[in-house]
């Protein structure tokens, strides 16, 4: 058997998917070849080192906005199931007021950035030779704004069994209203990476999650309940 | 070769679970010992029964949600995994995940076959994907770097702190072109065989195999030029 044939061997050989034949066949050449048993041993290493690999998890905050997104694409859903699919619940009408102040909140964002946006205004919104400098300073605060919630979130997560249920609840509504807001501002960045508007209003919902989620870590730490009427 | 000596002796357990920032060696055995049955068939994630995957797909199409938040709860580790290891960033990688159920759930309506829904969805979180990456490469083309404009190091997204405690495997899957990444994930990370790989990217079971080797002989390199093997 040549190197090259047997190197067609060695994945399946690995992989233990080989027929007997064709294994005793590579098996005899391997004993000879140094480079070829060299392959083989490498690639087992490899196959083993992949299969420990880390599964990473993602945060509880997806679900619901997977959820909204597809309940708001199905208007003519049947009542029933639009009962049923209430991720929150008993706790949805109590909060009602809340999660309509959130998204509130969130229109008025959404709204400022289609109007500022001014699709039907041909004068550019900065001046030539600052648009770049201007994005790439936005592109920058955006990486650490990131970075911040990223942190703040996992801090938030290992908090989360300790924290009074309803008060949780309350937080995940805001926060999933937030989320929204980024997604939207995202999406239009998504189609139009230049516009310097929709990176500012992108920037400002951060930091509102930001501000936010540091104010959920001080309650945690001060009590839960302590500041649900300041915060809301 | 005597570092990795040294390492083998002290840390006999699996190395590549130490994630630390030292380069420890694979370990790699004089014989190769065959593989028994349950490593053939081994699985990262074990798929539910057809009956209860059917079950929850028809409920799914009817608008149960609660049947939807099941399904998302069986396959968000996958498929945010692999979206991960395209974005390493783990906001954006959301973002996919977000965007490839919602694909799922609004079409759900377009699988015919159950048994052909984890190929069809898988499909879609692939094409997501790659799409994701298209979008950052051309809008890294297009944008300035902070250095070009004020000799400043552009931060990048990337977490670069959290690749490098992902270990030197890790790494190198990391850096192969997207579709070689897809096949080395899917086949060697979550276990899936060269014909479900075939139905999920559109391939034949011989291209998936040559891509396979291909993938597995770029880390290799890689893993080499790292000390790693």
């Amino acid at each position: 058997m040549k190197c090259a044939t047997a190197q067609e061997l060695i994945s399946d050989y690995v992989d233990g998917v080989l027929s007997r034949e064709s294994e005793a066949e590579l098996k005899a050449h391997l004993e000879g070849c140094r480079d070829c048993r060299e392959l083989a041993r490498d690639f087992a290493s490899i196959v083993q080192g992949a299969r420990g690999l880390a599964s990473y998890e993602p945060s509880a905050a997806v679900w619901p906005k997977i959820a909204a997104e597809v309940r708001a694409a199905r208007p003519e859903a049947p009542a029933e199931v639009r009962e049923r699919r209430s991720w929150l619940g008993a706790f949805w009408r109590p909060a009602g007021w809340v999660y309509a102040a959130a998204a509130a909140v969130m229109l008025a964002v959404v709204g400022g950035l289609v109007v500022l946006q001014k699709p039907w205004s041909t004068a550019p919104a900065v001046k030539a030779g600052s648009v770049e400098f201007t994005l790439a300073k936005l592109q920058e605060a955006q990486g650490y704004y990131e970075k911040a919630i990223r942190a703040l979130s996992e801090a938030v997560q290992s908090r989360e069994d300790k924290m009074d249920p309803r008060l949780a609840e309350v937080f995940s509504r805001n926060l999933a209203a937030m989320d929204e807001t980024i997604q939207s501002c995202r999406q239009i960045i998504q189609r139009d990476p230049d516009n310097l508007t929709a990176r500012a209003f992108l920037l400002t919902a951060y930091r509102e999650k930001v501000n936010f989620l540091e104010e959920l870590m001080g309650t945690g730490r001060s009590g839960a309940g302590d500041k649900s009427e300041t915060t809301l | 070769m005597l570092a990795c000596s040294l390492a083998l002796t002290l840390a006999p357990g699996p190395l590549l679970a130490d994630n630390g920032p030292q380069v420890a060696c694979l370990p790699r055995p004089a014989v190769l010992p065959p593989m028994t049955a349950d490593e053939k068939s081994w699985k990262k994630y074990p798929s539910l029964p057809l009956s209860t995957l059917s079950a929850l797909i028809r409920r799914s199409k009817e608008g149960d949600e609660g049947a939807m938040e099941k399904i998302y709860e069986q396959y968000k580790r996958p498929l945010f995994s692999l979206a991960y290891r395209y974005t390493s960033d783990r906001l954006a990688a959301e973002d996919l995940l977000q965007d490839i159920f919602v694909k799922v759930f609004s079409h759900l309506g377009e699988v015919e076959k159950d048994e052909t829904f984890v190929a069809w969805m898988y499909r879609i979180a692939i094409n997501t994907c790659y799409s994701y990456l298209r979008s950052r490469r051309s809008r890294e083309a297009r944008s300035v770097s902070l250095s070009q404009i004020e000799g400043k190091r552009e931060e990048a997204v990337t977490d670069r702190h959290e690749e490098s405690l992902a270990g030197p495997v890790e790494e190198a899957l990391r850096a192969l072109p997207e579709k070689l990444r897809a096949v080395f994930v899917l086949h060697d990370v979550e276990g899936h065989t060269h014909e479900e790989i075939g139905q999920m990217l559109g391939f034949t079971v011989g291209t998936s195999k040559s891509q396979l080797f291909k993938a597995r002989m770029r880390i290799r390199e890689s893993l080499k030029e790292k000390g790693v093997l």
